[in-house]
């Protein structure tokens, strides 16, 4: 349950993400786009890189997580996209498999990741 | 006049005030531009008007580097040279590009961009570049709503294509020419000095057919590339036993080329848009195609060259008109269509694209509508100066005339691939802020940088996939560099070389870093005010 809301909040910043690929068609780069972001697994896989990168980044990432648990529910997409919007702004990014990530994006995910680890 | 060498009556040397070796874009815009300087000129072009096997055989040579397209193919050697097949891309060199950059070994021109502006102006008219678009001016000049990237990110610029084929254009005006004459399949063996090397006296000539000519002038240029030029300097040991001008072992070092690959896959919501905002455009038979780069400051503060990127994308005919035309093909008769049905539905279920596509085929007689199917990053190299990086001869393989072939060892280094790196990583936070797109880079490129990083391309899925998509520009630059210390270059800032009073080399063989810009434009613009300075030196 709680792995659960913790990807609806991890897959806000990502909603982006998900309205990209909904929007797209390919032909030909299909595979490579598919779900990427639309299946918390696949966001997990990219945390588990990122932890591994990065042994700190879960720990931020679930901060980040209790941080919006204590916002009113309506502000928190506005405060991560704000977030990453300064971070990239910054270019306070990180790249994941080849993803340019704002980096808490990345935290999130790995935070993703994490609670994979811990159910 | 041009003229061939076989049919030259007597037997006594040619005489000139000048003598310019090559005709491609540096020997004819010298020759265009000193026709009526009141100098004798001569130009000797080693091949013909059109390509011939003889000629071009010249060219080929052994690749031990990186990989590289066969040398002989790169380059055409005839009249007009290897503007007989470029792509015609123009672009100036940027003002960091002359600069001498403390993060980036080897680099600095001695000349100041400044110098070279008005004759930037000049190479327009040389080439034929009506319209002249450069930074913001692309997109206000086609009136399109430009990507909201900060420019404190990334510069915007603007190439145009225009291959204008020199060996057409100024055929004519050559042929009536006064004071210049082209002798075509005149090939240069030698290059005879005085004892000291420091003054050439005169050059032994020879056709195909076996004519022997020894041209003398006043002063002669080399500009027949940077392959040739280096290959044709080291090849003469008569004087100097290591290459003629090669005492400071410089000839043929720092050849470079711009590496240049698709880097990485943009997703995006809404294509139409993000492709609207850096498409190519066309405009009076050009193409005009936006990049962007690193401002300089990023530059320094990353330590990385002045890389360049910008988009492609593919485009494929939406599923409703492949439906449509499978439907056809089904009701002619040919097997191995999907089920009526399932064509039927996808023609319903895309009505509109089938409509539309209808209107402008039947109606219109326009080209079936297509969507796009693909959006990727291309990069392209500042490449690094690199001495390693060189064009060598071949003792053991000589070419037709006993001159020794060359040989390419073209290396990268793991600076090049950090700053397609960094540069692609601003340009994917940028998509991504301003919600144009997300940037997701290729595996090959993600591995750790090294000198070696291009062969990855190689390997790598998207060499196949993409395989349309060049991966060497054949821009063939360096091994003659320009310096203004003789340990550092071969010429120094006005092209000549350096212990030598009358021979001076052009093209780009002579550029000391080569920017991400195509260098034919800034080759000709060199070319013209190579002409002034020698007006000047030999009124």
């Amino acid at each position: 349950m709680y792995r659960r809301h913790l990807f609806k909040l991890a897959a806000l910043p990502l909603a982006s993400f998900a309205l990209t690929l909904s929007g797209w068609r390919p032909l030909r780069a299909d595979a490579m786009f598919r779900d990427l972001f639309g299946d918390d697994r696949l966001a997990a896989g990219l945390g588990r890189l990122y932890q591994q990168q990065d042994p700190q980044a879960g720990r931020r990432g679930l901060s980040l997580v209790a941080e919006l648990a204590s916002i009113e529910p309506s502000a928190r997409e506005r405060r991560l996209l704000a977030r990453r919007q300064t971070e990239l702004a910054a270019l306070d990014v990180v790249t994941i498999d080849g993803w340019v990530l704002a980096r808490s994006e990345a935290d999130l995910c790995a935070a993703v990741h994490l609670d994979g680890e811990l159910a | 006049m041009i003229r061939e060498l076989d049919e030259r009556d007597g037997a006594g040397p040619i005489e000139a005030d000048l003598c310019i070796i090559g005709a491609g874009a540096a020997g004819i815009t010298l020759a265009h531009a000193l026709r009526d300087s009141g100098l004798e000129v001569v130009v000797l072009e080693g091949g013909g008007l059109e390509i011939e096997a003889d000629s071009q055989e010249i060219y080929e040579g052994e690749i031990v580097g990186l990989d590289y397209y066969p040398i002989d193919t790169t380059r055409l050697r005839y009249f007009g040279g290897s503007t007989n097949h470029w792509s015609g891309r123009c672009m100036k060199l940027d003002p960091i590009d002359f600069r001498k950059r403390d993060w980036i070994p080897h680099t600095g021109w001695p000349i100041k961009r400044e110098e070279l502006l008005p004759y930037y102006d000049r190479a327009r008219e040389v080439i034929g570049l009506e319209i002249n678009l450069e930074h913001d001016e692309f997109w206000e000049h086609f009136e399109i709503e430009p990507p909201g990237f900060d420019p404190a990110k990334l510069v915007k610029n603007t190439d145009q294509k225009h291959p204008t084929r020199f060996g057409e254009v100024y055929r004519e005006e050559l042929e009536a020419a006064e004071h210049v004459t082209v002798w075509l399949h005149a090939n240069v063996l030698e290059i005879g000095t005085n004892a000291e090397a420091s003054h050439v006296e005169e050059l032994a000539v020879k056709s195909f057919k076996g004519k022997e000519v020894t041209v003398r002038a006043k002063a002669f240029v080399l500009a027949c590339g940077a392959m040739e030029n280096a290959r044709l300097l080291l090849a003469n040991r008569k004087t100097e036993p290591h290459g003629f001008g090669n005492r400071n072992d410089v000839v043929g070092r720092y050849f470079s080329d711009h590496a240049h690959m698709p880097i990485g896959d943009i997703v995006s919501a809404d294509p139409v848009k993000l492709l609207d905002a850096a498409r190519r455009q066309f405009q009076d038979g050009a193409e005009f195609i936006p990049r962007f780069s690193l401002p300089e400051a990023l530059q320094e503060e990353f330590g990385v060259t002045n890389a360049a990127c910008w988009l492609v994308n593919e485009l494929a005919p939406s599923d409703g008109i492949t439906a449509a035309t499978e439907l056809i093909e089904r009701m002619r008769g040919l097997e191995g269509r999907p089920p009526l049905t399932d064509s039927a539905w996808r023609v319903m279920v895309n009505i509109d694209d089938v409509a539309v596509a209808a209107w402008q085929r039947f109606v219109q007689g326009k080209k079936t509508v297509q969507e796009i199917s693909y959006v990727g990053l291309f990069g392209c190299t500042d490449p690094v100066p690199n001495p390693d990086s060189r064009v060598l001869l071949d003792e053991e393989d000589v070419d037709m005339f006993g001159m020794p072939r060359a040989v390419l060892d073209w290396r990268l280094t793991a600076q090049d691939h950090v700053s397609l790196r960094k540069l692609a990583e601003v340009v994917g936070a940028e998509l991504a802020r301003t919600g144009l797109g997300r940037l997701k880079l290729h595996d090959w490129f993600m591995q750790e940088p090294a000198d070696d990083w291009m062969m990855r391309f190689h390997e790598s899925p998207e060499a196949e996939r993409l395989s349309y998509l060049d991966w060497i520009s054949n821009h063939n630059i360096g091994t003659t560099r320009m310096a203004d210390d003789p340990k550092q270059g071969v010429v120094d800032a006005n092209g000549k070389m350096h212990h030598v009073d009358n021979f001076w080399i052009a093209g780009s063989s002579v550029y000391p870093t080569s920017g991400s810009a195509q260098p034919t434009f800034t080759i000709v613009a060199m070319a013209l005010r190579l002409a002034d300075h020698l007006k000047q030196q030999l009124a």
